[in-house]
């Protein structure tokens, strides 16, 4: 490499090292207001997450969103500052300018004339700039301070006032059926657990996915299986009931056919019962099963004596009216629920208070449109004539007004007059005073002549 | 044409030998001696202004001798027609009968002495607007070619203003520079004294002839002119307007942009004279203050005021920086510089 070569890669470095400086400097300046108005957003965002007992410190996706945030302004701040960056010509002549080369370096750069000869000591380069550290420092410490402020400072936590979401009706409906079957001490504990524990389970979902459409198909699913459940039980327990009543008080007048057609259903009753997906409390059937209903009639013969019988059928009874009651069947003795399907129907009630609340799959419908008669008379058989008497917003070429004048003529006699002949009162001394000059220009003649 | 920096130290060299002879005629005057030569090899016209008996005839006629150029001087009276300087058509006896014959006037020379010229009339001032301007005079409709190289060296004096015609803007334009002749300190006037005769004039040995001053100036021409130095002369003459900078509060009519390729002119043959391939900075800002000085005009108040036009130019100078770029906040620009 030539000694001129040597020199020219010298002296770009030290330009490049001066514009590297003069374009990192643009960049901090654009990049300090950004930064202050950016540590004061952060601080605004901290103290809501605090407000809310949300966690600040450790907060990844809080840092990780600073981090992104940083970085956007940082590029924003590139992107505004880069109007001003300088290029390395511009060092070199930053160069020439401060080490008083005489535009040397500018030259050698275009290939005209030799590279200087570069200092021995770099250091002793100075291109004439300093950082200015107040204003370079400032801005970082007012962010850390707002950013510390807001991250540190005691304040007291806002516990939002949420609103409980609505949940699917079918769910408390479902928890309703249980309850009533619970008081009644009718079904075994164990099955009603199972179907809590399924509406728990679908309650434990995020509550967005309360009304998802697997939600509610799940949801749906399960009321009309435990609907049929109660419903075949409260069935089975009427049709236990009606056999066990007539082996018990009239045997004496069925035939033995009869009776063992009832026994028979009886026994088939009892079947179905076990294998119903809602299971029977196990100390009624334990009762329904010690019954040989063979000797109903024969009291003697019978485990049970008359009174615990019918109070086994009284309580077969209420069983059944229950479940019956649970499928909206009910009344007269019971409180329960009303069904779904009347449930249904007192929504539906609620959303026909008009037109216009309609769903897609619910709902009257749009409002009904009204038809009449169109209008037929639209006046344009009539002639009617239109004035423009605001002249100010005439039109060009409307006529405002026609009427006769003669020109101004001055006919007064005059006698010939010297060409050249001014009317000016001269200037000089007191008229230029008065009328030439400037109040400020008679100002400054007043303080030079005091 | 790629210069080679060798031929320009050589020409620098010729230039300083001329330098040198006009300082042994012209005492203390080397700042005049170097703006004159300078203009003279920026092919530029100049006006000199000072008291009588300072050297300005001097000047010229040691110019005269260094450079063997022809010479003629003309005293501008008041009674003075631009015929009189111009040439006139005279009648003559020729071998086709009578006819007139141009007979040129003192124009007609590579150096012209315009001793007073605000003395004459705007009527002859004007006649010299052509010749200085276009090299070339036209009389009765014939168009005269001067010769090469033609400078105009015009004095003036400041005082005795009673009766002259000062020059009108037009004219003053036409100078490159307009300097003044300052008076001479007492170890100054003790050499002259000592070294001078009153009515015998010095003797100086030629230094070069017309043809290499030609040379010289063509070689100003090659002179490199960096766009940054360029960008500064185009943004210290925009300067001198109204309303473009601060200094400019103070001047009614600013430079043209003539002064501007004055001042670039007047720059390269600095570099020339200073032996560099290149004009910088630094020349701009030797050379600004002849070149745009009688170039602006002052608004009253400054006149008012005691501000000359000297004074404006170099505030000008200070106020507009060499570098078109602002340095960010974050940055502070420290006053001195180290030099390598």
């Amino acid at each position: 490499m030539s000694e001129q070569e040597k020199a020219a890669r010298t002296w770009r470095n030290l330009a490049r090292r001066t514009v590297t400086k003069v374009n990192f400097g643009w960049w901090l300046d654009r990049f300090s207001p950004l930064l202050i108005v950016s540590s004061l957003v952060v601080a605004v965002i901290i103290l809501a997450l605090r407000s809310q007992a949300r966690p600040v410190m450790g907060n990844v996706p809080l840092l990780i969103g600073s981090g992104i945030f940083v970085l956007a302004i940082g590029l924003i701040a590139w992107v505004v500052a880069r109007r001003r960056f300088l290029r390395e010509s511009d060092g070199l002549v930053r160069l020439d300018d401060r080490l008083s080369l005489r535009n040397a370096l500018t030259t050698a750069d275009r290939g005209i004339g030799k590279w200087p000869e570069p200092p021995s000591d770099f250091s002793k380069v100075d291109p004439g700039l300093q950082w200015n550290w107040g204003r370079v420092v400032t801005p970082f410490l007012v962010a850390m301070m707002a950013i510390l402020s807001a991250a540190l400072m005691p304040i007291t936590t806002v516990e939002a006032a949420r609103t409980p979401p609505s949940e699917p009706l079918a769910w408390a409906q479902m928890e309703e059926w249980m309850e009533l079957l619970e008081e009644d001490d009718l079904i075994e504990e164990q099955g009603i657990e199972e179907v809590k524990e399924k509406i728990e389970e679908l309650r434990n979902q995020p509550e967005d996915d309360w009304f998802s459409h697997s939600s509610l198909e799940a949801t749906d699913t399960l009321r009309q299986t435990l609907q049929q459940q109660i419903q075949n039980l409260g069935a089975e327990l009427a049709n236990a009931e009606r056999d066990l009543n007539a082996l018990q008080n009239y045997s004496s007048q069925l035939s033995e056919e009869t009776k063992d057609k009832l026994m028979a259903e009886y026994d088939q009753a009892l079947k179905d019962l076990a294998l119903n997906g809602l299971p029977l409390n196990p100390e009624l059937m334990k009762a329904l099963e010690g019954i040989d209903p063979s000797q109903l009639s024969q009291a003697q013969m019978s485990s049970l004596s008359k009174e615990q019988l019918d109070q086994l059928r009284q309580a077969l009874k209420e069983g059944a009216q229950a479940c019956s009651q649970c499928n909206g069947q009910g009344g007269g003795e019971g409180e329960g629920l009303p069904a779904l399907g009347e449930g249904d129907a007192a929504l539906m009630a609620m959303l026909k208070k008009g037109p216009g609340n309609a769903g897609i799959s619910r709902g009257p419908g749009p409002a009904p449109l009204f038809l009449g008669e169109n209008e037929t008379n639209l006046g344009t058989n009539n002639i009617e004539g239109v004035k423009n008497e605001d002249y100010s917003k005439a039109a060009p070429g409307d006529v405002m007004g026609i009427g006769q004048t003669e020109h101004d003529i001055d006919e007064t006699k005059t006698g010939p007059q010297k060409a050249g002949a001014v009317g000016s009162v001269g200037q000089g001394g007191d008229t230029v005073w008065r009328e030439s000059l400037m109040p400020e220009e008679k100002a400054v003649l007043k303080r030079y002549f005091k | 044409m790629a210069l080679d920096e060798s031929v320009i130290q050589e020409r620098a060299k010729e230039i300083g030998k001329l330098r040198d002879a006009l300082n042994t005629i012209l005492y203390g005057q080397e700042t005049l001696v170097e703006l004159t030569i300078t203009g003279l090899l920026a092919r530029g016209h100049m006006l000199l202004e000072g008291l009588p008996g300072l050297g300005k005839t001097e000047l010229v006629k040691g110019l005269s001798k260094a450079l063997q150029l022809v010479t003629k001087r003309v005293q501008f009276t008041p009674d003075l027609l631009p015929g009189d300087i111009t040439g006139n058509p005279v009648l003559q006896e020729t071998e086709k009968g009578r006819e007139f014959v141009f007979q040129p006037g003192p124009l007609f020379a590579n150096l012209v002495l315009a001793d007073e010229i605000n003395r004459a009339s705007p009527k002859t001032q004007s006649a010299l607007l052509e010749a200085m301007q276009e090299r070339r005079v036209t009389v009765l409709g014939e168009t005269h070619t001067l010769p090469h190289p033609f400078f105009v060296l015009a004095t003036q004096n400041p005082i005795e203003l009673e009766g002259t015609y000062p020059l009108p803007e037009a004219q003053l334009d036409r100078f490159l520079f307009k300097l003044e002749v300052p008076r001479n300190n007492a170890a100054t006037l003790e050499r002259i004294v000592s070294q001078r005769e009153l009515g015998v004039e010095p003797e100086l040995e030629p230094v070069m002839d017309g043809e290499a001053l030609e040379s010289l100036m063509e070689t100003v021409r090659q002179i490199y002119l960096p766009d940054v130095v360029a960008n500064y002369i185009a943004r210290l003459v925009d300067a001198t307007h109204s309303g473009q900078s601060k200094t400019a509060e103070g001047i009614k009519f600013g430079a043209s942009p003539r002064a501007a390729l004055s001042l670039a002119s007047a720059a390269k043959a600095r570099a020339l004279m200073a032996g560099r391939i290149n004009a910088s900075f630094e020349d701009v800002k030797s050379v600004a203050v002849p070149v745009i000085q009688h170039r602006i005009i002052l608004e009253y108040n400054a006149r008012i005021d005691g501000k000359t036009n000297r004074q404006i130019v170099e505030s000008l100078i200070a106020e507009v920086p060499t570098q078109d770029f602002n340095t960010p906040s974050t940055l502070k620009q420290t006053a001195a510089a180290a030099t390598n």
